[in-house]
């Protein structure tokens, strides 16, 4: 409890890192590993058959991946630094210390990539003449390393949900190569070349070619969907089987979320569809049928993107209550500090919070709200708490503060003595039954608020 | 414990590898950004110039022009299309001087060069900076977080910004040839964002390196207070300055040999830009909110003497030789950049320190809770959420009791207290309802979190435990005297009045209950509950003791309550 606790308004803390990591990922998997993938696979097979055109559409393809690449991919990567930075400050601070050197090291890797990039975008024309070979080779330059900044950033991935012994050992090599590393490395590229290979497909199908090319592109992109794709089925499965139980229950919740907990089977029906379009667009693309990959691509695009969404939602969300399993709790509460707070309390032990400013119970309540629950719930926005406490009695709410984690595996408990307890279920329940005004601005000190009587 | 203390684990390397590292990548990442403003600028710049204003130099250099040379019924890309070099002559039935074509072909052309080069120079800014963002999070974890926790919404939002700063401005850099209003607009759009991002990062710095108005800020409403609010604004105009300069030194070195009018051009941003520094350069030592030291002052003196003699040269040889320039640019760069490093020192060095004591005495305080805090966890990470028995024993039995007895280690806590479950009869769909919607005016929860396969688990428990999903059993025992008819008479006279004549609840005068009566036709409790239940009422709710009528009367309202259930 470090920083002043900020929470963006209405969308939420999850939700904002959420929506720009998972932005990032089309790019970073789909754009710089998938469809980078077919830039260089494209060139070499034009350069290997003397083939102007696939010369012709790696190039144009190049065009299109490279603004996206730089202008999105790479500043939503930058953007998970600065939305976890802020809405996550202590286990942004921790987890940089366990992992520095990975994450350095995929700096390293994300650096020589751009420079890769750059040097292989302005030169594509100046070497066209005498140095094609050379140029193929940047691009399966760029591709290998690619495919190490992947593995970096898989090791602390997965470290977030399966960290293994790291908890008590503190074994740096264990935390890194635990248990979901490899499948979730393997899963990650495999997925990263069927979204690619699919907006490939989608960028020549919607461009002018001949005819001729169109057809052979096409059955050469198809064959790569479908190869890619049983790779990541077989590598999720894999994935799963190595999310320990108590985490790997509350999959299908984390993706249904609780306004469809009562159709479950809905989960599996519509994974199914949507690898069946998927399938059907590989299978179409392979028997040249170029009107039905017309129809199918997009649809086909969106379900992959979604499919990465899902994915990223399972692996956050069933993390449960911690950032950092064993160490830190996702409201940013260290394990062992929980104990320590529930005797000498939080807002004594807070740099920001003057008691003595403070003596309303609104002031300290909003406060150990943002400290505590801020993290996941908004007030008025995403995953609302004014609802969840709707129409409960005052010692109900209680009860259920001194239960989160109890009631709700995946919650964090509070933190805090049991006066602070109270202090919180009575702005909670005052929350609940309307009678608290203010203009939530995302702000947890310095906020006015009034009272209103009932 | 309410002082500020830095992250517990221990940084990976030395501190002053973490330094040295950082003012290398910072070094570059700000050059870089120099480049990517100065680039921007200068293209959208010429760009204007270009199409609406006037160009002043011809090949030559000594011939003013008219504005707008281009003829009426023809406009700049249309003229382009037609004019693949300069040495051809327009075919236009409207002649214009060929010197005059020429020399605004030659905008043309340097905006769309200049341009070309900010999909690189941008893309390094970003993977230069990205290394400084992870060294100064190592190195001044708090001061760092804090500056952007306290200006947060700003700070969040550079991602959009740099998003539509990039995405507008490479696509006129790809695709420079399209129709001019929107050229204008998409460049003016990408400049206006991109000029954003580092009144933010500024700002981010200024508060990093002033932890002592951290405080000033959070009353002013998470805004810089007037002494940092001023010295914010001459360092972010000394910093766009800043990008004239080296964006003209960039252009000009990019420049061939034989653009001799554009390499002119270049210099004059050089120049220009390094004058104005001088002016903001005072502006902004006068509103330093710290006063300097000696070696900030002696630093600055000689970037300001680097800075002069580089102005004195480019001037009196009217050209920048790049073994003469690269070293002067570097000395003014680098003081300036260690000036900053400096006055960043000020701020934060002895209050970092500060906070790793700080840090070493929390870690101690807290240390003891470890064992028990790890043994938690072990126990969570056994944990199989997917039994009835699982669920019931986690997430149920604090408040309805390990024996399902309402005896809860909660339940005292509460005025209503939970029921009593092992003695609930009612149909699956309506404890369905219970469950996903919890009750009002309790303190039973809303449980939608739990998938219908765990639903199923958990209401199979408590069936096979406590026969939750059967219905009553009529009640045994010799003892036990009924007198149904007059039951049935206070019912319908009193009960009624909440439950309801056929038992559904949801009556006039129970409406707004919290919480309401159960529905009769679908919840029921075994008969010696429901005998408890209208002996003593139900604590906290509406339901009163009805101890008064005789006990052959209340046995009978419990056959009457059974026969609701259907």
């Amino acid at each position: 409890m470090q920083f002043p606790p900020f929470q963006v308004p209405g969308l939420g803390n999850g939700m904002t890192i959420a929506l720009n990591a998972v932005i990032h990922v089309f790019f970073s998997h789909g754009f710089a590993i998938g469809v980078f993938g077919m830039i260089a696979i494209s060139e070499y097979i034009g350069y290997r058959r003397n083939s102007p055109q696939w010369t012709a559409f790696s190039h144009d393809l190049l065009k299109f991946a490279a603004i996206l690449i730089t202008g999105i991919g790479a500043v939503t990567g930058v953007g998970i630094w600065f939305t976890i930075g802020t809405l996550e400050p202590r286990g942004t601070a921790d987890m940089l210390r366990v992992f520095f050197w990975p994450w350095f090291l995929e700096w390293v890797a994300f650096t020589a990539e751009v420079i890769v990039l750059v040097v292989y975008y302005y030169t594509w024309e100046g070497w066209a003449a005498h140095h094609r070979r050379g140029h193929v080779i940047l691009a399966f330059a760029y591709m290998a390393i690619g495919a190490f900044a992947a593995l970096a950033v898989t090791g602390i991935l997965g470290f977030m949900l399966t960290p293994d012994g790291w908890p008590w050992q503190g074994n740096f090599w264990g935390a890194f190569f635990n248990p979901t590393f490899l499948p979730q490395l393997i899963m990650r590229i495999a997925m990263g070349y069927v979204l690619g290979t699919l907006i490939t497909i989608a960028f020549l199908i919607f461009t002018k070619r001949n005819v001729p090319f169109h057809g052979e592109a096409l059955a050469f992109f198809g064959k790569v969907i479908l190869i890619a794709g049983a790779v990541a089925v077989v590598s999720a499965v894999w994935y799963f089987y190595n999310v320990p139980p108590a985490f790997r229950v509350f999959s299908i919740f984390a993706v249904i979320t609780s306004n469809l907990t009562q159709l479950s089977g809905l989960f599996w029906v519509v994974n199914g569809i949507a690898l069946a379009v998927i399938v059907l667009a590989a299978l179409l693309a392979l028997r040249k049928v170029k009107l039905g990959v017309q129809i199918v691509i997009l649809p086909a695009v969106l379900l992959m993107m979604g499919f990465f969404t899902e994915f990223e939602r399972i692996r956050e969300f069933i993390r449960g209550p911690y950032i950092m399993p064993g160490y830190m709790y996702a409201n940013q509460v260290l394990l062992k500090e929980a104990p320590y707070y529930s005797q000498a309390g939080v807002l004594p032990n807070s740099y920001w919070f003057n008691a003595s400013d403070h003596q309303g119970s609104l002031d300290q309540g909003l406060y150990l709200f943002g400290q505590n629950c801020s993290v996941c719930h908004t007030i008025g926005g995403i995953n609302d708490i004014q609802g969840r406490v709707r129409g409960r009695s005052l010692d109900g709410i209680r009860v259920i503060v001194a239960h989160t984690h109890d009631m709700v595996p995946f919650m964090t408990p509070f933190s805090g003595t049991q006066q602070e307890k109270d202090l919180l279920a009575s702005f909670l329940y005052q929350l609940g039954e309307g009678r608290i005004q203010f203009t939530h601005t995302g702000r947890f000190l310095n906020v006015m608020m009034q009272e209103v009587k009932p | 414990m309410s002082s500020l203390f830095d992250a517990l684990l221990n940084r990976p390397m030395a501190e002053v590898v973490v330094r040295l590292l950082l003012f290398i990548l910072f070094a570059l990442h700000f050059l870089f950004v120099l480049f990517t403003i100065g680039t921007a600028l200068q293209s959208v710049f010429y760009f204007i110039r270009y199409r609406w204003g006037r160009t002043s130099h011809t090949p030559d250099g000594d011939q003013p022009m008219k504005s707008n040379p281009l003829p009426t019924n023809q406009t700049g890309r249309s003229m382009i299309r037609t004019l693949p070099n300069t040495d051809q002559e327009m075919p236009t039935s409207e002649p214009l001087p060929t010197s005059a074509v020429a020399a605004h072909e030659k905008e043309y052309a340097w905006g769309k060069q200049i341009l070309y080069s900010f999909l690189g120079v941008k893309s390094l800014a970003v993977a230069f900076g990205v290394g400084a963002l992870l060294l100064i999070e190592l190195g001044l974890t708090v001061p760092f977080f804090t500056a952007i926790n306290l200006l947060a919404p700003y700070w969040l939002l550079i991602i959009v910004f740099l998003i539509i700063a990039f995405l507008t401005l490479d696509l006129i850099g790809q695709n420079w040839d399209i129709r001019p209003y929107l050229h204008l607009g998409m460049g003016m759009v990408g400049l206006l964002f991109l000029l954003a991002v580092p009144g933010v990062f500024v700002a981010v710095l200024t508060t990093m390196e002033h932890p002592e108005y951290w405080q000033a800020i959070i009353n002013n409403n998470y805004r810089l207070p007037g002494v940092l609010s001023l010295h914010w604004l001459f360092r972010y105009v000394h910093v766009i300055g800043a990008s004239l300069v080296f964006g003209g030194a960039l252009h000009y070195f990019l420049s061939s040999a034989d653009q001799r009018q554009k390499r002119a051009e270049m210099l004059r941003w050089v120049v220009a830009g390094i004058l104005v520094q001088f002016v903001l350069g005072i502006l902004l030592y006068a509103s330093l909110p710290r006063r300097p030291d000696m070696l900030i002052n002696l630093l600055i003196v000689v970037a300001v003497t680097a800075a002069g003699i580089l102005v004195w040269t480019v001037t009196f040889r009217q050209s920048m030789p790049m073994h003469a320039t690269v070293p002067l640019l570097l000395f003014v760069l680098l003081p300036m950049l260690l000036t900053r490093q400096a006055l960043q020192d000020q701020g934060t060095l002895a209050f970092n320190v500060q906070l790793e004591q700080n840090a070493a005495v929390y870690r101690e305080t807290i240390a003891q809770y470890s064992p028990q805090a790890l043994q938690a966890y072990e126990a969570n990470l056994n944990m199989r959420y997917d039994s009835g028995e699982a669920i019931y024993a986690r997430s149920c039995a604090f408040c309805h009791g390990e024996q399902a007895n309402g005896q809860g280690q909660e339940a005292s806590k509460l005025t209503v207290p939970p029921e009593v479950l092992a003695a609930v009869r009612a149909d699956r769909g309506y404890l369905d309802q219970l469950l996903r919607a919890g009750v009002l005016g309790t303190g039973m929860p809303y449980f939608t979190f739990l998938i219908s396969s765990q639903v199923d688990a958990l209401f199979g428990y408590l069936n096979s435990q406590y026969q939750m999903l059967e219905k009553p059993q009529p009640a045994q025992g010799q003892a036990i005297q009924t007198d149904v008819q007059k039951a049935t008479g206070v019912y319908y006279g009193t009960c009624s009045n909440c439950h309801g004549g056929d038992g559904r609840a949801g009556t006039i005068f129970s409406k707004g209950f919290a919480p309401p009566p159960p529905d009769l036709t679908r919840y029921s409790l075994t008969p010696q509950r429901s005998f408890e239940v209208i002996t003593n009422g139900y604590p906290g709710t509406l339901m009163v003791p009805f101890n008064n009528l005789p006990e052959d009367v209340r046995w009978g309202l419990v056959q009457v309550v059974e026969g609701f259930r259907k």
